[in-house]
């Protein structure tokens, strides 16, 4: 599952910037359409000219929930796009189209594009035809269409994304969401369930109904979102819904209720 | 304990409902609020409640409204870590963290707020330095962690920050280094990864700015033919013309009304970025410096016109490690020289580069040292195999450039590549150039060619005839037309550090 390839890539650098050397993830998985992930980040400090991008999006599919425990089944923030650009090159980069291309979809990795409805984490770029088309004016930029996929953080309102604690207080919990997006959690939105306690020397949330459910630094954590702040990239999160909470027990509970369920329908259809 | 534990939560309770009130119209017990955070220096329990004050609000951020408690913001935000007891320090921090990593409207104002304590006030004491500024590392690191993307956001903070140049009086001096100070350290640390290479441009930019203050006419008026081709100040190479001549150093601080505090200040900015490269050299970060170091040397230096001291940077961090970045910038600035695709000046101040650094650094190893003039005569070789021109300095810059450079290299290392018959087949197209139609020995400058031939006339390199003797000219009508505007024929970067400091490391 590359999506949990990336975000296993993004957790393993707390202070992911910009700046990682270029990364090529590959999955062989054939139920996956994509083959490599470039996850690259050259900020486009050289190319010193504005580059215009202009998306028409062609279709949009959203990431299927699937069945495997791993980390990353219920990150509902995430999607795959699929979009024809035209990118915009300055002519003193044309000996080599393609890093130029690169740099300028780099400069918008890990920032909320409008264009694109939401972060831009990873990218594809193919250019189909050598044609491009070069505008009139001043400087002659040429446009070059690039087909690309782009891997999207875009977490809605009311949907759930998972993250580690950094810092736990009587009043809050830090959570960093990906690796790069922090979230908040104030006591207000934690819900009754929760009671925080000083264990050998650290603050955590026990749940008063099932004392081995334990919020404490590392655990990773489910949150509902309530609001996403586009320019810092900041989740406001909450732990009020019941589906929320320490993922590792959450999945082991929900294993633990399902045999229940499947009893109670046979119950049902006999 | 339950007595203070109640008396805790009831202070909370208060405060909250103060913050809580003032949407309602009541802003007393706020006003009361903010008449906390000015207490006395020397008032110890006002110092106490306005700790516990802090504490509170770290706590109660959730409570603390953007547009109705603008003044107590903008109170927090403006406080100075300078101006207050440790323990309030440590609140303050807090408090700035839990602002920060609360909501992202409060980000920018936290880091520019730390960055800003960055700037010690007039007349500080040691100690006073090492409460606050470890205490603003910390702070930065720990929001760093809670806040990924922290250290992008602080890029554009610290270059905003920098400390005007133009400040009068001595304090620009420690204003100015404690600064660039925090900045290495910054560049050194974890958080380095992203803001490094951003704070290595500013250093570079702010070391060719001071540069750029000192003038350089007065000191050429006291020189004269002494000096050119001596290895130190004080020693006398061997084999020169001119030996033991002092330089007049003194003069160098006398020759503007501030000049004195400029110069210190960049002398000491200098030994400051020795000391960081050093360091970087035994964490084993040299390598990754260098790569940054060489594109702000590219972008700053490289085409000022006749920087001082500034490049004494990149000589330092080679010196640290010959083998790969001594041999690297070498080969940059031959690469450069070499290219077609780069303007005239760039090529010419980068092969005056070259060639100042292959002469005065010592600690080249020979066989490099020829390796580089191999390919310099070579590129003027096929040069001159090209061109079927008379002798015209100003159409042919570069080519002249490169001919003065291989001829400097050769005053200083003549001996050691005599001593190696391998390189000395290596210099068989030298005459071809040297006997070409377009005469670089007369175009070149005087001093440096009158020295090349008396040293290969020494050495058995080649005899040439009576027409090349220049009488101690320091520069002719020719040499100063291939120079051109920007005089690139008298530029010989790497000769020794006239500020006293920094020419001692």
């Amino acid at each position: 599952n590359w999506v949990w390839l990336v975000y296993w890539v993004l957790n393993l650098n707390p202070l992911l910037s910009r700046e990682t050397k270029t990364l090529v993830v590959s999955s062989r998985r054939r139920r996956h359409l994509f083959q490599f992930i470039v996850l690259s980040s050259a900020p486009a400090q050289n190319c010193k000219s504005p580059v215009l991008l202009r998306c028409t999006a062609s279709s949009l599919s959203e990431l299927k929930k699937t069945k495997s425990r791993g980390i990353g089944s219920s990150m509902e923030g995430l999607k795959l796009s699929e979009a024809e650009l035209m990118v915009y090159i300055h002519p003193s980069k044309s000996r080599n189209v393609f890093q130029a291309i690169c740099r300028e979809l780099s400069s918008l990795l890990f920032q909320y594009t409008e264009t694109f409805d939401g972060v831009l984490l990873a990218y594809d770029a193919t250019v189909k035809s050598k044609q491009a088309k070069i505008l009139s004016g001043l400087h002659p930029y040429f446009g070059v269409r690039v087909n690309t996929r782009l891997l999207l953080f875009d977490p809605k309102p009311k949907s759930l994304v998972e993250g580690e604690i950094v810092k736990i207080s009587p009043e809050s919990i830090h959570v960093v969401v990906l690796g790069f997006s922090a979230a908040v959690v104030t006591d207000l939105d934690i819900r009754e369930e929760f009671k925080f306690r000083v264990k050998d020397g650290e603050g955590c949330f026990v749940s008063r109904s099932h004392k081995r459910h334990a919020l404490k630094l590392g655990t990773i954590l489910r949150l509902q979102v309530q609001s996403f702040d586009e320019e810092v990239l900041h989740i406001a999160g909450s732990l009020l819904p019941e589906n929320t909470g320490c993922v590792k027990w959450l999945e082991k509970h929900s294993e633990e209720v399902l045999p229940t369920d499947r009893d109670r329908k046979r119950r049902k259809l006999s | 304990m339950d007595n203070t534990e109640d008396s805790d939560t009831e202070s909370v309770y208060v405060v909250r409902k103060a913050l809580a009130s003032v949407q309602n119209g009541d802003t007393d017990h706020y006003t009361q609020l903010i008449g906390m955070m000015y207490p006395k220096y020397s008032d110890i329990d006002a110092v106490a409640q306005l700790e516990t004050l802090l504490k509170i609000l770290s706590c109660s951020v959730a409570f603390i409204d953007v547009v109705h408690h603008r003044d107590l913001l903008s109170n927090i935000f403006t406080m100075s870590l300078w101006n207050h007891r440790p323990n309030v320090m440590d609140a303050l921090v807090d408090l700035i963290i839990s602002l920060a990593a609360t909501s992202g409207k409060y980000l920018d104002l936290c880091l520019n707020m730390l960055i800003s304590n960055f700037i010690p006030p007039p007349s500080v004491t040691p100690r006073k330095n090492q409460e606050v500024l470890p205490r603003v590392h910390a702070a930065l690191h720990k929001i760093s962690y809670l806040i990924p993307l922290a250290p992008s956001k602080l890029v554009p903070i610290l270059a905003q920050r920098m400390p005007k140049i133009h400040i009068k009086g001595q304090d620009s001096l420690i204003v100015t280094l404690t600064y660039v100070d925090n900045l290495l350290k910054l560049e050194n640390s974890p958080i380095g990864k992203v803001v490094g290479s951003m704070i290595l441009m500013v250093v570079m930019e702010r070391m060719r700015d001071l540069d750029l203050e000192i003038e350089w006419d007065d000191i050429l008026q006291e020189d004269s033919n002494r000096g050119m081709f001596d290895m130190e100040l004080e020693d006398a190479v061997e084999s020169t013309m001119n030996e033991g001549d002092e330089f007049p150093v003194g003069a160098l601080y006398q020759y503007t009304s501030d000049g004195n505090v400029v110069s210190e200040l960049l002398d000491r900015l200098m030994v400051l970025s020795f000391k960081h490269l050093k360091s970087c050299k035994n964490s084993g970060r040299l390598d990754e410096v260098f790569e940054i170091l060489f594109e702000s040397f590219e972008n700053y230096v490289l085409n000022t016109y006749k920087s001082k001291f500034s490049q004494f940077l990149m000589f330092y961090a080679c010196s640290l490690d010959p083998e790969n970045c001594g041999v690297k910038f070498a080969s940059k600035l031959l690469e450069i020289y070499l290219s077609s695709n780069k303007p005239r000046l760039t090529r010419m101040s980068a092969v005056a580069y070259l060639a100042s650094y292959l002469s005065r650094g010592k600690f080249l190893p020979p066989s490099f040292v020829a390796s580089m003039l191999k390919r310099l005569v070579d590129e003027c070789a096929e040069y001159c195999r090209t061109c079927n021109d008379d002798m015209k300095p100003k159409a042919h810059q570069v080519f002249y450039s490169g001919c003065q450079a291989i001829l400097y290299v050769l005053c200083f290392h003549m001996r050691s590549i005599l001593d190696i018959p391998r390189f000395q087949s290596q210099l068989t197209s030298l005459e071809s150039i040297l006997s070409h139609k377009l005469n670089p020995l007369m175009v070149c400058l005087p001093s440096v060619v009158s020295e090349f031939l008396k040293q290969s006339k020494a050495g058995g390199l080649f005899v040439v005839s009576e027409a090349f003797i220049f009488d101690d000219l320091q520069e002719s009508e020719l040499s100063r037309a291939f120079g051109g505007f920007e005089r690139l024929d008298t530029f010989f970067p790497f000769d020794p550090c006239l500020l006293k400091m920094s020419n001692r490391e």
